[in-house]
């Protein structure tokens, strides 16, 4: 009995260091990124990765305006097309497609067409597996 | 068993913190290098495969993309250290691109130059020749499982001896190996050489060009040479620091005003800071060039100049730039392109296997209308496998039929495009003018 308790024990813990192993890294939290340009303030919220995805994007004031998003990577001089959001309630727009194509330092860009104009704000995002 | 572990952790610390060999700017030691040389008429990429040790044999790869009229090309490799040199030659064939392979002799590392020989040209190319070193924290992991490993041995063999004190002793090494080898390895992130330079130190001056041709106004349909000298913008001296960038040293693109005259070339380097290619008047009038490096150390520059090819003004003849266009038309989306926003450009090339050429799927060069602003687009697709530790060669024909830029032009107006990849190493340039809409006026 008890040399069967020094046999199960490391067994034990080698199942768990596997199941550690191979349960893999966790998924990406959904991030909420800030930003802040002349006329409007906005928050989005996405799961920074490659790959498809869906942004969602608040407006501050929640005023009526054409919203995209799109994603420039200044180190490698990559640019990706403009997803238009479509409205989602007062203030909030919601953007479906593939706004990164790798990983690395980015620049997310919110395009506010407006009544009272355009504007472009960046927001850094660091972009993982 | 602590006090036994802690100068053991404390002498490892000083060993991994000493400082490694640096790399080599933007590249490590696993990766080849490339030239691309327009040389005697033919398109060619040089590319010296990285090697594993010194002194050994060195393969050199001659990727003829226009093999042009063919003949032999000399390739010679110096160490500038030592002098030390190995030269071999590589019989290109008329009409038959593809990889020619040569081996040469590398008998250390450091500084070395390229020597290529082609048709009485002449171009000497700096590299650095690097080989692989395994970090010093590996080097410890390794030997801690070695001595681990004897020592469970040691202790197993001790134990069927009934030698209790010697058991023991083995049992204590192995635990402290054991215990190294895992904190090395965990903590061997922060001993990691890190690949790119630190922004802060990309600082060069700039350098500016002098653009001549040879002769002085070229006629038409003849040959003439054109010749691009790099000064520093501070010292004034020659800027001859120019890093492998996107596979060549220098990359020139010759327009006509028109847009119907359009190479995209690799100047040899003749001299310190010299670059020199011989190309062919093909349209009279006004002519831009465009010249794109990167000095070693700093990031990538655009220098531009231009000269003019005397003959008759015949610019009645069509509209659209130059290079006779097969396929289908590349696709713009959204439709009606607006300045500042991006557009996606898609090019249905009808064939499934792309190379690679300069390191990328395919390449998009843009000028406006009156050649104010040059743009190089990279293809999105094939980007992501780029920044890996060895993309893919010429060798791997893995790439298309579909091929995508994404871009924003500056301001509105009219755009010529050139969209260029290889296929069967052949290179294909497929010419395209968009029309650009103010911001608003694309909706």
């Amino acid at each position: 009995m008890r040399g069967r308790r020094y046999v199960v024990l490391p067994v034990l813990l080698i199942v768990a260091g596997l199941v550690w192993l191979l349960r893999g890294a966790p998924a990406p939290e959904p991030a909420e990124l800030h930003g802040r340009g002349t006329r409007h303030a906005v928050v989005v919220r996405l799961e920074p990765r490659p790959g498809s995805l869906e942004a969602r994007v608040e407006l501050h004031p929640a005023s009526p305006a054409e919203v995209s998003v799109f994603a420039v990577m200044p180190h490698m001089g990559h640019t990706t097309p403009e997803i238009p959001a479509r409205p989602d309630g007062p203030g909030r727009y919601v953007a479906h497609g593939e706004l990164f194509t790798m990983t690395g330092t980015w620049e997310l860009g919110v395009r506010v067409h407006g009544a009272s104009g355009t504007e472009v704000i960046k927001i850094p995002t660091l972009v993982t597996e | 068993m602590i006090h036994r572990l802690i100068p053991v952790l404390l002498a490892l610390v000083t060993l991994l913190a000493w400082a490694s060999p640096a790399a080599a700017h933007g590249r490590d030691a696993e990766a080849d290098v490339r030239f691309a040389q327009t040389i005697a008429g033919m398109e060619l990429t040089v590319v010296v495969r990285a090697s594993l040790r010194v002194p050994a044999p060195l393969q050199v790869d001659v990727v003829a993309h226009d093999p042009g009229p063919g003949g032999p090309v000399e390739l010679a490799v110096r160490s500038v250290e030592d002098g030390g040199s190995s030269a071999a030659s590589v019989r290109i064939a008329a009409g038959r691109p593809g990889m020619y392979p040569a081996v040469l002799r590398a008998g250390r590392v450091g500084p070395h130059e390229l020597e290529v020989r082609a048709g009485g040209e002449r171009s000497v190319l700096p590299f650095v020749l690097l080989v692989p070193r395994t970090p010093r924290w590996e080097v410890v992991v390794y030997a801690a499982f070695a001595c681990g490993a004897v020592a469970l041995l040691g202790a197993l063999a001790s134990a069927a001896l009934r030698r209790r004190g010697a058991a023991a002793g083995f049992a204590g090494t192995f635990a402290v190996a054991i215990v190294v080898a895992f904190t090395t390895g965990a903590v061997s992130p922060w001993f990691a050489p890190e690949g790119a330079p630190a922004p802060e130190t990309l600082t060069r001056p700039n350098a500016q060009p002098l653009v001549e041709v040879a002769p002085e106004r070229p006629a038409l349909r003849a040959d003439f040479r054109l010749r691009v000298t790099l000064s520093d913008g501070s010292t004034g001296g020659p800027a001859d620091d120019l890093a492998e960038h996107h596979a060549a040293l220098a990359h020139l693109v010759v327009t006509s005003d028109d847009g119907r005259f359009f190479r995209h070339v690799h100047p040899l380097r003749t001299g310190p800071g010299v670059y020199e290619v011989g190309l062919r008047a093909e349209r009279p009038g006004r002519h831009l060039v465009y010249v794109e490096f990167e000095r070693a150390g700093a990031g990538g520059q655009l220098v531009s100049g231009g000269f003019s090819v005397s003959g008759p003004d015949d610019r009645d003849r069509g509209e659209s730039p130059a290079t006779a266009s097969t396929g289908a038309p590349p696709v713009t989306e959204p439709a009606r392109p607006a300045a500042g926003r991006p557009l996606r450009l898609t090019l249905d090339t009808g064939a499934g296997a792309l190379r690679p050429w300069l390191g990328m799927a395919g390449h998009l060069i843009v000028r406006s209308q009156d050649g104010g602003y040059l743009g190089h687009v990279h293809e999105a697709r094939s980007m992501a496998g780029a920044t890996a530790a060895r993309p893919p060669d010429e060798s791997v024909a893995r790439y298309g039929p579909r091929l995508e830029f994404v871009f924003s032009f500056p301001r509105p107006g009219r755009y010529l495009v050139w969209i260029q990849y290889a296929r069967d190493y052949r290179i294909v340039t497929v010419p395209h003018v968009i029309e650009v809409a103010a911001e608003g006026g694309g909706r």
